[in-house]
Formats: C-alpha cells, sequence, structure tokens
C-alpha cells in the first residue's frame, strides 16, 4: 500500500494495554492550564523506568468545562492500579496543587471504576477541607495560601491501550524528523482520547524487548533499525538509502482511537518528502495484546472505515 | 533398578526422624553400612538397624538413579527424603510431616496420605500425593522470609489439602486436584498454584507475584485484590481447565504483582465484577 507515494509495510504495530486515568484540569487561562498540565506531565515517557506514561490530550474551551475556565485534559497510564494511584495523587499533588488558580476534574464521568485521589489528597487541608457538590460534582474544597484548591473526589479509571507506534525511515535525518514532526501535528489536530508521551510525541531510541547480550536488561536498543549497526548486525531491517529512524509513540484510551490515531501519524508523516518507508515497531507477539494493522489504520483515519 | 524394602521392626510409639532414609544416601553402601546410619527415636539417638529390617540387593549399586526405596508403616516418620538428590523413594501407605523437606531431586511417590509441611523449602524433584496433605505444603517455615519457601520442582496431591499451601514459596509448582483451607499463596513471590476444588479464606494474602489457579468456589475474596481480565483458559504446568476464569491482581498491600484466577461459574457473588471491565469514554 502507497500513502502520499509512501510505501507502508504490511505490517502491524504491537500495543498493550495499561490502566489509564484522564483528568482535566481548568485554571484562570491557558498559560495557566498549560503550565499545571505539563508540570504535572514529566517525566512521564515509558513505564520502563518513569512513575507512569503521561501527557497532555488537548486544551478545552471554556464552554466544555464544568467551571467555565479554560482546561487541559491529560491522562496518565500505569501497569498496575496500585502504583497508578500513587503516582496520580504524586503528579497531582506535587504540581496541580501547587500550581497557581488550577481546578482537578475527572476526566473520564462515565465510567464506572473509581481512583479515589481527590479524597486521598484533601488530607492535605489538616481537617479544614469541605466536601460538597459544585458544578454538579462531588468536589473537595482543600484551603490553601492563593484561596481554595477544588479537586473532584475521584476520577474514572479504565484499561487503556499503550504503544501503538509507527517508525519513520527516512533518507535523511532532517527529513525524518520534519516527517515525525509532521505526523505529530496531525494527530495532534485530528485524533482525540489520545497522548504521545514521549518527547514532543517523537522517539529517536525505540527499544526492543530484552537483549542480546544482557540478559537481565527488560529493554535494549532497536538494532534492527539502527543506521549505524546496518553493517555489523545479520538481521538489519533498514533499505541501503535510508539513513534514520524515528518513532511515534500513540497511547490511547481504547483500541479504535489508538488505531486512528496511528493512520493519523502515517498519513502526516508521508507527506514529508525524503521518507523511505512507513514501519511499525512489532516484537514477533511478546508484548502486546492489540495487533494494530496500519493498513486499517490507514483507512479509518480517511474516514473509508468506521471506529 | 535395585530395590531395598523396609519396614520397622515394631510399631513405632513416637515420631521417628530419618534423614538418611533415602536412595542417595544407599548408593555403594553395604546394608551393614546402611544398618550403621543415624536415626533419632523420639530425641534418642538410634541406629538404622535397630529400627528397621530393611532387605535389599548383596551388591550395592553405584548409580542413585537406579535404587528405589519402599517403605511400609511410616506414618510416624519425620524428614522422608530430606536433602534427597535423586532415584525414587515410594511410601506404601501413610507418612508423617516433613517428607520432602529441602528435596533437590528424584522422585518421591507417597501412596497413602501426607502430613503437613510436605516438600517444605523444596528444592527441586517431583513428589506426588495419592491421597490428601496436611498444611503448609511447600512452605516456607513460620517466620521466614518471603521467598524462603519451595524454589523448584513440582508437589502433586491427588486428595485434599490443609492451609497455608505454597506460603512464602519462590518458584515451582503445587497441585491440589483436591479441596484446600484458608491462607493459599501466603506472601508467596512466585512459582505457580493450582487447587482443583474449592478454596478456604485470605487466597493470595501479601503475595508478591506469581500464579494462583482456583477451579471451584472461594470462602471471600480479599479487598486488596481487584479485577485485571476475563480468560477463558487457566493452567498450570499440564492440569488445564477451559471455563471463564476472572483475573485478579493483587496484593496491593504489599504492592503485589501477583496473578490470581478464579471460576466465574462457582463464583456468583463475584461473577458481576466482570462488568467493572466494561467502561465508556
Amino acid at each position: 500500500m502507497n500513502v502520499n507515494g509512501v510505501p507502508v509495510e504490511d505490517t502491524y504495530c504491537e500495543a498493550f494495554s495499561l490502566y489509564a486515568t484522564r483528568i482535566l484540569i481548568t485554571a484562570k487561562d491557558s498559560r495557566w492550564a498549560l503550565i499545571a498540565a505539563r508540570v504535572s506531565t514529566g517525566l512521564g515517557t515509558s513505564v520502563i523506568m518513569c512513575p507512569g506514561e503521561s501527557g497532555l490530550e488537548s486544551l478545552v474551551s471554556p464552554k466544555s468545562t464544568p467551571d467555565g475556565r479554560v482546561g487541559a485534559l491529560i491522562h496518565i497510564y500505569d501497569r498496575d492500579i496500585p502504583s497508578l494511584k500513587l503516582h496520580t495523587i504524586m503528579r497531582i499533588g506535587q504540581a496541580v496543587l501547587t500550581c497557581p488558580t488550577t481546578s482537578v476534574f475527572d476526566g473520564l464521568p462515565k465510567v464506572r471504576r473509581r481512583l479515589l485521589v481527590g479524597s486521598a489528597l484533601s488530607k492535605f487541608g489538616d481537617g479544614f477541607e469541605k466536601r460538597e457538590e459544585v458544578y454538579g460534582r462531588d468536589m473537595w474544597r482543600i484551603p490553601v495560601m492563593e484561596g481554595e484548591f477544588l479537586i473532584e473526589n475521584s476520577f474514572g479509571l479504565l484499561k487503556g491501550v499503550a504503544g501503538g507506534n509507527i517508525l519513520i525511515l527516512a533518507k535523511s535525518q532532517e527529513a525524518a524528523l520534519n516527517a515525525a514532526e509532521s505526523a505529530v501535528r496531525e494527530v495532534r489536530r485530528n485524533a482525540r482520547n489520545v497522548i504521545l508521551p514521549f518527547p514532543g510525541g517523537i522517539v529517536r531510541s525505540g527499544s526492543k524487548v530484552g537483549s542480546l547480550k544482557y540478559l537481565k536488561l527488560g529493554a535494549t536498543t532497536n538494532h534492527k533499525y539502527c543506521p549505524t549497526l546496518r553493517d555489523q548486525v545479520d538481521d538489519t531491517a533498514l533499505p541501503p538509502e535510508v539513513k534514520s529512524v524515528y518513532e511515534i509513540v500513540i497511547n490511547g484510551l481504547r483500541v479504535e482511537y489508538v488505531k486512528r490515531a496511528v493512520g493519523f501519524a502515517i498519513l502526516g508523516a508521508t507527506k514529508v518528502p525524503g521518507v523511505v518507508k512507513i514501519d511499525a515497531g512489532n516484537y514477533g507477539g511478546k508484548l502486546g495484546q492489540y495487533k494494530i494493522d496500519l493498513h486499517d489504520a490507514v483507512e479509518m483515519a480517511r474516514g473509508l472505515k468506521e471506529i | 533398578m535395585v530395590v531395598y524394602y523396609v519396614r520397622p521392626k515394631e510399631k513405632f510409639q513416637v515420631p521417628v526422624e530419618c534423614r538418611y532414609l533415602r536412595p542417595d544416601k544407599f548408593s555403594g553402601k553395604s546394608l551393614e553400612e546402611i544398618y550403621e546410619f543415624i536415626a533419632y527415636e523420639g530425641g534418642v539417638k538410634r541406629k538404622l538397624g535397630d529400627l528397621f529390617d530393611i532387605e535389599g540387593p548383596s551388591s550395592p549399586s553405584l548409580n542413585p538413579e537406579d535404587i528405589e526405596l519402599r517403605i511400609k508403616d511410616a506414618e510416624k516418620i519425620r524428614y522422608l527424603g530430606y536433602r534427597m538428590t535423586s532415584g525414587t523413594l515410594i511410601v506404601e501407605g501413610d507418612v508423617g510431616s516433613l517428607a520432602g523437606y529441602r528435596m533437590r531431586g528424584g522422585n518421591l511417590i507417597i501412596e497413602g496420605n501426607a502430613g503437613s509441611w510436605l516438600g517444605a523449602r523444596m528444592r527441586g524433584g517431583n513428589v506426588e500425593v495419592k491421597g490428601s496433605a496436611g498444611d503448609f505444603i511447600g512452605a516456607a517455615f513460620v517466620g521466614d522470609k518471603p521467598g524462603y519457601g519451595m524454589r523448584k520442582g513440582k508437589i502433586l496431591v491427588r486428595g485434599d489439602a490443609g492451609s497455608n499451601i505454597g506460603a512464602g514459596m519462590k518458584s515451582g509448582a503445587i497441585i491440589v486436584l483436591g479441596n484446600a483451607s484458608h491462607l493459599i499463596g501466603a506472601h508467596m513471590v512466585g512459582g505457580s498454584i493450582f487447587i482443583g476444588g474449592n478454596a478456604g479464606k485470605f487466597v493470595g494474602a501479601r503475595a508478591q507475584g506469581g500464579k494462583i489457579v482456583i477451579g471451584g468456589k472461594v470462602d471471600g475474596l480479599l479487598p486488596s485484590f481487584y479485577i485485571d481480565d476475563v480468560v477463558n483458559k487457566a493452567k498450570v504446568k499440564e492440569y488445564k481447565l477451559e471455563k471463564e476464569f476472572l483475573l485478579f491482581r493483587g496484593d496491593s498491600v504489599v504492592d503485589g504483582k501477583a496473578r490470581l484466577y478464579i471460576a466465574r461459574d462457582a463464583n456468583p457473588e463475584i461473577s458481576s465484577l466482570k462488568d467493572l471491565l466494561v467502561a465508556e469514554v
């Protein structure tokens, strides 16, 4: 299959399930909402070593937030529920509670399964905290030096999908980076309910499961796609003209959203000249419950297929 | 195959500790040398020849894997198969507690019932009990750190079992085809436990890792376990059940990542937890 004249490999990317929560942070203006969202999702690239995977989904218009202020939606992903709760408390408590003018709302109000983060954080109020219904939500009022911090009692919790990815193989590093940035722009503009957890949405050091040499390591460099190792390894996957490879990693609340975002990433990346091929990271079935077919994803993003 | 027949000279009134009654100790030894091995009757130091009649071949076998020991009337014998490395030990009847303690290899077959602490701190080999077994199968001792229990090997109990099965185990497999009592897999670190029948209370208390499969009814579930998935089969080694299982993770109290499979059909009171997995965004 060719998209915009660039061949897309007939393969799938492997995604796996992680527990996810979505949080809406509102603030006085978009600047403070963005500061709170960015600080609270810092060091959240991969569960390999970070306290959860996290990222900014989008800014929310004041018309659709409960308190009528501008908001930012963030996602946090983790391997199990106890660590997700701990890391959510950590991120909200240290980065949003401290940030001027912010309030925190649940981003998944329809979900039955709850994570009691607000009630845990309310203990910061040292007995002066109050639980009441504000804006139609079950909220805690925590007195702080600025005035009051409002946080919803519980957040929705579901099994999300992490690790949907594409690999962009290009003739030069500049072309590869341009294509990756274009892919990220396309995903940010069109896809919903997904985040791109890595720096700027782009991974330069994709990893494989396990190691060839160091048996105790869980993740090491993806040697098949390293251009400098082309002559040293037997199983290189790079065509001769490829000089650089970037990976786009997408996490989402459901596999359909991730699939469509993968499609948008492919559409965005193939717009840029110099891209040789679009591939995907699959680990021989070792990692994922979910297999996202790239061709299906493109059709879904083009609107040819229903979600 | 060289077979030794062992039977007590008279019925024991007190527990007898036989750490040397095992095939690998018998290899290359004549019967006179075997009779000199030490055993404790109660707290009294005795010789094996004082307590047992042993029938065996005139010329000893040098390969312990060829040796088979058949023991009768062993219900008072403790520490049978202690640190055994190879060969076959068959108990024709019941056996006392601590059989297969620190066992490293070979086969221990018990044709009757086994006492408590069967295969405690086991390090390898196979144990098969054709009847039922007591408490603390493959467990660590009380007061041991988690992970000091069974480390390798397989224990198969065809009947029922007691409480604390696989407590503190680290690896290996324990299979009970009948029912079991409370505290299955308490503070276990790894390994797998299969219970074909029903289980008691506190399954997987303080478990940090490993896998527990319960094919029957569970007497309550700890609140620190949370539902993770619904699967269509669960197995440990060659023992497989093809029905709907709820997969729980825990124990959250110790930040554990143990997997607990509970049959959905036998537990109607928790089967509605499946609905929590359906989430509308």
